[in-house]
């Protein structure tokens, strides 16, 4: 199709621009609608007539609503501190337990290895709502419930992130960690100096997938949890629908709140994004 | 060149041979034998039964609901491979030096634009004239990544956050939506009043439809109907270009028949995700409502566990769910019989 560039360039690049607006609207308003006054908020316009940017202290508490002249109450900051502290926990306790775990399934040779193998995947083949009543109930067996560790533990083991580790490093060529076994080293010196570097596409793609899940997740916070205290701003963030739905401006500048880590997470990581997320679009 | 869609599968992967059907009469007769039984039994003792609630309308009134979103599944399929079609190619914006001039160009565009419509008094569409020009901008610098990147931001960011601003988008009184569908409304001089979205039961459904749409259609089948698109051997396509095959026709012949396993897998793994779904839009922007309207079964289970503090009827909803699920998938396999499992 390079024969004929100019204006089939132009009407594809045209198109496309169209699709990326229609689908970045949403965005602008968002942001938009956050720099608003409350008498503005529900104005048709883009453009804040009188662009603002205390809406954001209001949310995190630190400045009282100017329509109560009362603080919202709300521990907005807590949880984006409780959001960020178990979703970077559970990422790197399921970085850590997947890489081990697809290191003993694919370097290590012990009986019955890939039969347990088979019953790691077969976890998979369930879906959610049927373990969510069991699994909670564990929980409140274990009197996890209102805790971080109730948030945590369950998540920091994965069957899916074995499984794809495990793919990862059965591509990697076993001469190499064989040269190292014959120069002396043991399993960790193997897995700490030879697997791990080269299954570092693998581990970051794992590390984004899990960030994203852990920092989204909503339906299992929301029943381990009743305190406050213990939000993540998923459960938060409805908590304030409930209270201040009302006030477009304030609930707009908690969603570009809530968003904003996940587009630095999405600007760093740019370049591992769209492969990594190809392996990992299997869990679908 | 239809000969393409079956010879050009690669071998050797996993694919299924449709078992032999003798034993089928025998297998099945003790099971029709105890389903017999059950029914008698039930029927003499249906007062007994019928404690244990084993016709819950409810449940399929929330059956009904779950396959009536999962309407939207085929329309994200088709939007996917229409966005994965448009950004496969690189756009041919040529060497280094064009790269630069085009994305300069654009910038000035850009700015021309905004301070035009600003000098007219027009802010608000210079605001989308600037994003506009800026994406060209990134067209020319960054090529399809560009637009991979900012068509893949949807799904990125979907969650808790996002169905609050599209319960802000939905408001009938204050959101834009509703705005501008009733400057349309105006414009063409009808007396219809606009949809009331989300408080309504006739328009709540399609409405999370559309939210599903612009969630997905960006997402994960985009980047599998793009990687599936990259697998395409261009040897096929050259030929049928050679032949004089259109556009058209090499889609229809060449890229469709190839996609076939992809389709597949999405298709499977959009089934299995849909009839378990719709629980996080349903608590957050509609609680379940208007008259239960939007209440899936994932729903439904949440509800009897957490709400109704029924911890043994939701097992048992979630249980049945399962089973669905798992028939569901056993006809995606019996019907995509023949296609390769690995996309």
């Amino acid at each position: 199709m390079s024969q004929k560039p100019g204006r089939a360039l132009l009407a594809r690049l045209a198109l496309l621009c169209v699709v990326g607006l229609t689908m970045s609207v949403p965005f602008v308003w968002m942001v938009s609608v956050s720099l608003k006054t409350r008498v503005e908020a529900e104005a048709p316009t883009i453009v804040p007539a009188d662009p603002t940017l205390h809406n954001y202290p209001i949310v995190l508490d630190i400045e009282p609503d100017p329509v109560t002249g009362r603080k919202l109450g709300l521990k907005f900051g807590r949880w984006y501190f409780n959001s960020l502290f178990v979703a970077l926990t559970i990422t790197f306790l399921q970085a850590v337990t997947s890489a081990m775990a697809a290191y003993a399934f694919s370097r290590m040779r012990w009986r019955g290895r890939d039969k347990v193998f088979l019953l790691y995947i077969a976890t998979m083949m369930i879906p959610g709502v049927v373990m969510m009543i069991p699994n909670f109930q564990v929980m409140v067996s274990l009197g996890f419930l209102n805790t971080y560790h109730g948030l945590i533990v369950p998540a920091a083991f994965s069957a899916f992130g074995t499984f794809l580790l495990r793919q990862f490093m059965l591509s990697i060529p076993t001469s190499l960690d064989e040269a190292a076994r014959m120069d002396g080293a043991g399993h960790w010196r193997v897995f700490w100096h030879v697997i791990v570097p080269l299954a570092r596409p693998g581990l970051i793609a794992l590390t984004i997938i899990t960030f994203l899940g852990a920092y989204q997740s909503f339906f299992w916070p929301l029943i381990m949890l009743n305190q406050p205290q213990f939000y993540p701003m998923s459960v938060g963030l409805l908590a304030l629908d409930t209270s201040y739905g009302r006030q477009a401006e304030l609930m707009m500048a908690a969603t570009v709140m809530n968003i904003a880590p996940l587009v630095i997470v999405f600007v760093v990581f740019q370049r591992y994004l769209v492969s990594g997320l190809q392996l990992g679009s299997v869990k679908g | 060149m239809s000969w393409a869609s079956s010879r050009w599968r690669s071998p050797g992967r996993f694919s299924y041979e449709r078992t032999g059907r003798g034993g089928l009469g025998v297998g099945v007769a003790p099971g029709i034998a105890l389903l017999l039984a059950g029914g008698i039994l039930w029927a003499l003792h249906r007062p007994m039964w019928s404690a244990y609630e084993l016709l819950d309308r409810r449940f399929w009134a929330y059956f009904y609901n779950t396959g009536y979103l999962m309407l939207g599944i085929p329309f994200a399929i088709v939007g996917s491979l229409a966005l994965a079609l448009l950004v496969s190619a690189d756009l041919p914006v040529g060497g280094k030096t064009t790269r630069l001039v085009g994305a300069g160009i654009s910038v000035v565009c850009g700015v021309i634009t905004t301070l035009t419509l600003v000098g007219v008094g027009r802010p608000n569409v210079a605001v989308l004239g600037a994003v506009f020009w800026a994406m060209a901008a990134m067209g020319f610098a960054f090529n399809v990544v560009a637009f991979r990147t900012i068509y893949y931001l949807p799904t990125f960011t979907s969650g808790v956050a996002l169905m609050l601003l599209w319960k802000a988008l939905y408001n009938p009184e204050t959101g834009p939506i509703n705005m501008g569908v009733t400057a349309i409304l105006a414009a063409i001089g009808s007396d219809a009043t606009a949809p009331r979205w989300l408080a309504s039961v006739t328009w709540a459904k399609p409405a999370l439809m559309m939210m599903g749409f612009w969630t997905a259609i960006g997402g994960t089948n985009f980047l599998l109907y793009l990687a599936g698109l990259s697998n395409i051997p261009p040897a096929l396509i050259d030929a049928a270009q050679v032949d004089g095959a259109g556009r058209w026709q090499r889609f229809r012949h060449i890229l469709w028949p190839q996609l076939a396993p992809v389709t597949f897998f999405i298709t499977v793994m959009s089934v299995i995700g849909g009839l378990q779904g719709g629980f996080e839009q349903a608590r957050v922007m509609t609680a379940g409502g208007p008259a239960g309207s939007t209440t899936t079964l994932s729903y439904y289970v949440y509800n009897t566990a957490f709400q109704d503090l029924d911890l043994g009827y939701a097992a048992a909803i979630s249980w049945v769910l399962f089973a669905i699920i798992f028939v569901a998938t056993a006809l995606n396999w019996r019907f995509g019989h023949g296609v390769d499992v690995e996309p």
